[in-house]
């Protein structure tokens, strides 16, 4: 994809997240103001913030190992796309304040046939590519 | 029981004394009844521009497929609390506005509205508040808060302030020197002595800093007897390299230089090749230097004359 693009330096700022960091970012967010979250997260996503909200007098680890659990339960990429199994699914995030020729660089990348989504986020293009 | 009280009271007061964190988190919620929020201007901070419940449920509606949303609302969550834990690794305050507010910091009136949610304004007292999205927070925290105020916006204002002339310059390398995504530049100039100096300027998303100007690097050929020569000088990312000649009475010292970057921009002396022969023969002996013998020597430093007579001519 670089030489394609004439792109040498990539940038990737996420890439495979892991259950627990999900929902330790989750808690976070969720305690800083439970009502964005909520509009935030498809119906999977609710599901783990109700254990939030369930267990507010618990502590902080606690919660977030509850979480992390019905992530795993329900399957962890129904909750956030980052969460796929990077051997089916590879998903990651390009910073395109760092590349050469952006336009190119997104150009190019629609082209390609593993392409299963790309969007543009804040300073991002969020990538999934199909691994099967 | 004087004393007894005396000690209680000492006892309940260093117990009772919490140690208050040194930064602080602020949050102004939506329903808050002014919308204008006037912040403390003392000190620098960090205000997170928030998504109203009305904003997200109209953009919600904009997209075709609603899981995108979702996707992008995932990563926007992930990155906000990201710069969050970072920023209070740094003991930063930070606040979190939503963006129907007003924001009156000292003078500034700043309307929120015309940010995009999910990014951030950077404050520092007697600096211009800067936009930037939470994914970019350690390089602009670093850039904002901690470099050096001596950054300029170009490399001529950089020529302008250095006092170089453009026609002065003898060669122009230009390399992503420290990786982070823009050309830096290595540049040889010719100065009115007659000397010459060699110039290091980084470039950090547009915004330039010298990081050297040595005057000891490139010898001057036209400054003494003509017995020293400077060639095959040649600069890329990774290394720097010229090769010098020096005439004693009975000897050629051909020497090579080579510089290694760091990783981060900054060059040290990684070999010195030293190619010896006697005035008239065509047989030369070499001397390889490393590390091991001249220590470290960055290329904002290296000086050529000493380190001819301190590692080459001193055991002749």
């Amino acid at each position: 994809m670089g030489e394609a693009s004439g792109n040498y330096y990539i940038a990737i700022t996420s890439t495979a997240r892991t259950p627990y960091d999900q929902a330790r970012i989750m808690y976070d967010n969720c305690k800083s103001d439970l009502a964005e979250q909520r509009r935030t997260y498809a119906p999977p996503g609710q599901k783990v913030i109700n254990v939030y909200a369930n267990n507010t007098s618990k502590s902080r680890e606690a919660v977030i190992k509850l979480m992390e659990q019905k992530i795993n339960e329900l399957g962890p990429s129904t909750v956030s796309k980052h969460l796929a199994n990077p051997e089916i699914l590879n998903t990651f995030d390009i910073s395109y304040g760092n590349l050469k020729d952006r336009t190119k660089f997104w150009n190019e990348m629609k082209k390609r046939t593993e392409l299963d989504d790309m969007l543009k986020e804040n300073s991002c293009y969020h990538i999934q590519i199909k691994q099967k | 029981m004087k004393k007894m009280i005396h000690m209680f009271l000492i006892l309940l007061l260093i117990f009772s004394c919490k140690q208050e964190p040194k930064f602080t988190n602020n949050n102004f919620g939506s329903k808050s009844v002014s919308d204008t929020i006037v912040i403390n201007d003392k000190t620098d901070k960090v205000i997170f521009i928030k998504p109203t419940i009305k904003y997200l449920d109209s953009i919600k509606n904009t997209y075709k497929n609603q899981d995108d949303f979702y996707t992008i609302a995932d990563d926007s969550n992930f990155y906000t609390a990201e710069a969050g834990n970072f920023l209070k690794e740094n003991n930063m305050d930070t606040i979190n506005v939503y963006n129907n507010k007003i924001l009156k910091i000292g003078n500034s009136i700043i309307k929120l509205s015309e940010y995009k949610p999910w990014s951030l304004l950077l404050y520092k007292k007697n600096k211009n508040i800067i936009n930037v999205f939470p994914i970019d927070i350690e390089k602009e925290f670093n850039n904002y808060f901690l470099k050096k105020d001596n950054a300029l916006s170009s490399i001529n204002d950089i020529f302008l302030k250095y006092n170089i002339n453009s026609s002065n310059i003898l060669n122009k390398n230009e390399e992503d020197f420290d990786s982070n995504g823009t050309k830096d530049y290595m540049l040889i100039i010719q100065n009115s002595n007659g000397t010459r100096s060699l110039l290091q300027i980084e470039n950090e998303n547009n915004s330039y800093s010298l990081l050297f100007k040595n005057d000891h690097v490139i010898l001057c050929e036209d400054c003494g007897n003509g017995a020293e020569s400077f060639y095959d000088y040649n600069v890329d990312k990774s290394i720097l390299v010229f090769s010098s000649s020096f005439k004693s009475d009975e000897e050629i010292y051909k020497t090579d230089f080579e510089f290694k970057n760091e990783g981060n921009g900054s060059f040290s002396l990684n070999s010195v090749s030293v190619f010896i022969s006697e005035i008239g023969k065509s047989e030369e002996n070499k001397i390889t230097l490393s590390e091991n013998n001249f220590g470290t020597i960055s290329l904002k430093d290296f000086n050529y004359s000493k380190f001819l007579s301190k590692y080459i001519l001193k055991n002749r």
